[in-house]
């Protein structure tokens, strides 16, 4: 399926290259990485100011140490066009060659969430790399840990970002048509709510927050395979992930969980699951659910305790939550120590993943 | 080419993680010059110090697995994160039960999606407190390995334990408690010793050198490896076979240290390597180490010197203290062929003990022997000089010679084997232990 695209790329490209004015800085551009920064600059003078100019200018510059000036463009580019991720990504050595690594991985991610697929991308690849990592330790301590299914995000081209042309805004060597992002297809890609940029001239103290608003909503919020589901309802809310590390919410997330338990509500109770979660024993989901009404609606009198909480962040808008449990009712009771990934769902903490990490009695 | 970018991106926000035993030299970003992606730029000239050592190690030894873990973490450290993971995957293909590159696999896989700020810091799936000293316990052994190989032996330097090796004494071990290593010398034609290789070693889990059986210590002090057992006529424990060393030996005898059963052997099935504290005593090689270094074992004249630290000599000292303490065995052994009795007895000091023997029953029964000798004639050959480690000496310099004796005389003859325990007092060298061996 990417065959077409990568033609049409090939196309746009070749179209591209041919251009003299692109020739001229491809010639800058080796000046620049053979260290002539300098030369680089002089030869910029004679050109006609472009976006890509003005990024080899800053290029440059930064290679002369005159950081504020570079910062400056970069600045300026990112402003212009917040879905350029290239700015973002050069501002961000910037800040690194000085030392500044919290402003440096600020830009990259903002620069990683310039576009909805990159972000999707590196989410799912950081949970295939999570779970490669457990299956790693697991072996380190010689622990029997059993493989799991793995459940990523889908994309689909329902947004439209998938189109080829807005792939070349990113990787297209020349950056006039990756400066302006075709405005009706911007227009018909997300029903991104209209925020403007914001200046980002003066070092913003959180610019963690403005990242959120200047990139588009994240594609977690799309589970494409389920097309019953509102996925436009939840596009249309402001991007979740708050990225605050919010322990208090997910511990009352989980209480209500308990307590939804305690009361045998089982509606409630399931409410508190993610639509990901995967049910244990490769249960289906209906089959899952149909189990827990029995189980819940069994026994007169159920308590379940939650005590002992140990939250740590798993990823962007996940967390992960291990606690006591401790369960009563009529003719049974245990003590097991759990764990349970948390994932922020338009601002509610849902359940995505329950586990069972010791049984103590 | 947005795969491009991403990876780029991916190697940049590896490189800006505050590693700490990840990164010892920062690596370089990549800027994006603009549609045409920079690469991520030339590996420095420590990278290239450190990755052609360790090419070297793993040229002349392959199942230096050691070399291969520090090779992934160089790569990583420096931003290579492709290469370091498939450095690991050979790795572990080789050697599935290496687990603390599994731990390290576990970190690297993680420091994708978060910082991740020392090895097995806070891996997902520890729970429990067995799990918890799973982890701390392999966190020392890459502490261990890491430290040696920072540490690097400095060049010329002799191991002052090693002072001469005679003909017989093809090669010797050296084992650092402290670093957990182990050192493989031969001996050169000038009696020097040169190193051969180092290997990781697990010793006693209880610190500090061994007094009485059960203490769980290694003993510190200069060894003989006396025989070889093979590993299928022991418990699996022992790994594939086993040296056990003559501990407790003269010294230890007369301090009236206890216990026995102190081997070099190899790794339980289960395992490629243990913890740096993991024996009841011995000093444990992974089974793979081990057959390396069974070439250079030889069951009767091997030795092998343990102590807590290392002591390395400069070339000139290493020289000036073995002439130093060959001088003093040669007047010995002057003194002693003059027929000069008394002379003779100055040479002991007064400590001295031998099998049977104090100093006074000692003067007693030289000067009655003396009595009787026209002539004698005393020929010493094949002088091993031994270093004895200083805090196992008890505060005194210490020395162990091993010798051959050729003794002639009006009415006696012998020829043997013999060994010297020297201490030094008052600036000069004393006999505190003559025995045969």
């Amino acid at each position: 399926m990417y065959q077409p695209v990568g033609k049409a790329l090939t196309g746009v490209l070749l179209l591209l290259l041919s251009g003299p004015l692109a020739a001229n800085l491809d010639e800058v551009a080796m000046l620049i990485e053979a260290g002539s920064h300098q030369k680089a600059l002089n030869r910029l003078a004679a050109e006609p100011e472009t976006r890509r100019s003005r990024l080899l200018q800053a290029n440059a510059l930064a290679g002369l140490k005159r950081n504020e000036e570079a910062e400056a463009i970069y600045r300026a580019l990112i402003e212009e066009a917040p879905e350029d991720p290239t700015p973002y990504n050069n501002l961000a050595t910037l800040y690194a060659a000085t030392g500044r690594l919290q402003e440096a991985s600020e830009q990259l991610t903002r620069g990683m969430k310039s576009d909805q697929r990159y972000a999707a991308i590196y989410k799912n690849l950081s949970r295939v790399y999570v779970e490669m990592s457990r299956n790693s330790y697991a072996r380190a301590l010689r622990m029997n840990e059993k493989q799991q299914g793995l459940r990523l995000v889908t994309l689909d081209h329902r947004d439209g970002t998938s189109e080829p042309l807005q792939v070349t805004v990113v990787a297209l060597p020349q950056p006039e048509v990756a400066a302006r992002p075709v405005p009706d297809r911007v227009a018909q890609a997300a029903p991104k709510p209209a925020v403007k940029p914001e200046p980002v001239s003066t070092p913003s103290p959180k610019p963690a927050a403005k990242a959120e608003q200047t990139a588009p909503p994240t594609p977690t919020v799309v589970p494409a395979p389920r097309r019953t589901e509102p996925v436009a309802v939840a596009q249309a809310t402001p991007p979740p992930s708050a990225v605050e590390f919010d322990a208090g919410g997910a511990i009352a997330a989980l209480k209500q969980w308990a307590a939804a338990w305690s009361a045998n509500d089982v509606e409630a109770y399931l409410a508190a699951y993610d639509d990901e979660f995967l049910p244990p024993r490769d249960l289906t989901r209906a089959q899952w659910q149909a189990e827990r009404r029995v189980r819940l609606k069994k026994p007169k009198k159920i308590e379940v305790m939650l005590s002992d909480f140990e939250v740590s962040s798993t990823s962007d808008n996940s967390l992960t939550v291990k606690l006591l449990q401790r369960y009563r009712s009529d003719n049974y009771r245990d003590t097991t120590r759990k764990g349970f990934i948390l994932v922020l769902r338009s601002g509610e903490w849902k359940i995505g993943d329950e586990y069972t990490i010791e049984v103590i009695n | 080419m947005a795969r491009r970018l991403l990876t780029t991106l991916f190697a940049a926000t590896v490189l800006l993680s505050p590693l700490v035993l990840y990164a010892a030299h920062p690596g370089e970003n990549v800027a994006v010059a603009d549609g045409a992606l920079a690469t991520i730029g030339n590996r420095g000239a420590l990278y290239e110090q450190a990755h052609q050592r360790l090419r070297q190690r793993l040229q002349r030894y392959p199942q230096d697995h050691e070399a291969s873990l520090l090779l992934a973490l160089l790569e990583f450290k420096s931003g290579y994160f492709e290469e370091a993971l498939s450095e690991l995957g050979g790795l572990l293909k080789r050697e599935p039960k290496f687990h603390l590159a599994h731990l390290v696999q576990g970190d690297m896989l993680l420091a994708q999606t978060r910082v991740i700020s020392d090895i097995g810091t806070n891996p997902p799936l520890v729970d429990t407190a067995t799990q918890q000293e799973g982890l701390g316990l392999l966190r020392q052994e890459a502490e261990a390995r890491l430290n040696a190989y920072l540490e690097t032996l400095p060049q010329g330097r002799l191991p002052r334990a090693l002072l001469a090796l005679d003909d017989e004494v093809k090669s010797a071990l050296l084992v650092d408690k402290r670093s957990h290593r182990l050192y493989v010398y031969e001996r050169e034609a000038d009696g020097t010793p040169r190193l051969v290789q180092d290997f990781y070693v697990s010793t006693g889990k209880a610190n500090g050198n061994k007094k009485l059986s059960g203490d769980l210590r290694t003993p510190e002090g200069v060894y003989f490896i006396t025989r070889h057992i093979s590993g299928d006529k022991l418990p699996d424990l022992y790994g594939v076979s086993a040296y056990p060393m003559n501990y407790p030996n003269e010294w230890d005898r007369h301090l009236g240290k206890t216990g026995y059963g102190i081997w070099l052997h190899g790794t339980e099935a289960a395992y490629y390597s243990r913890p740096p504290l993991d024996s009841e005593g011995c000093v444990v090689l992974p089974n793979i180490d081990l057959t390396a270094v069974a070439d250079y074992l030889h069951p009767g004249t091997t030795p092998i010197v343990v102590s807590d630290k290392v002591e390395w000599l400069a070339r000139d000292d290493y020289v000036a203290l073995r002439d130093e303490v060959a001088g003093a065995v040669e007047s010995w052994r002057r003194d002693w062929q003059s027929g000069d009795v008394e002379r003779y007895l100055t040479h002991y000091d007064n400590n001295f003990w031998a099998d049977g023997h104090n100093k006074k029953s000692w003067q007693q029964r030289k000067r009655r022997v003396a009595k009787g000798k026209k002539w004698q004639k005393v020929a010493l050959d094949d002088i091993s000089l031994f270093a004895y480690p200083r805090m196992a000496g008890d505060g005194r310099e210490m020395m162990v010679v091993n010798l051959k004796q050729k003794y002639d005389s009006n009415n006696y003859y012998s020829e043997m084997g013999k060994r010297l325990y020297l201490v030094k007092a008052d600036k000069s060298w004393r006999v505190l232990y003559e025995g045969g061996r």
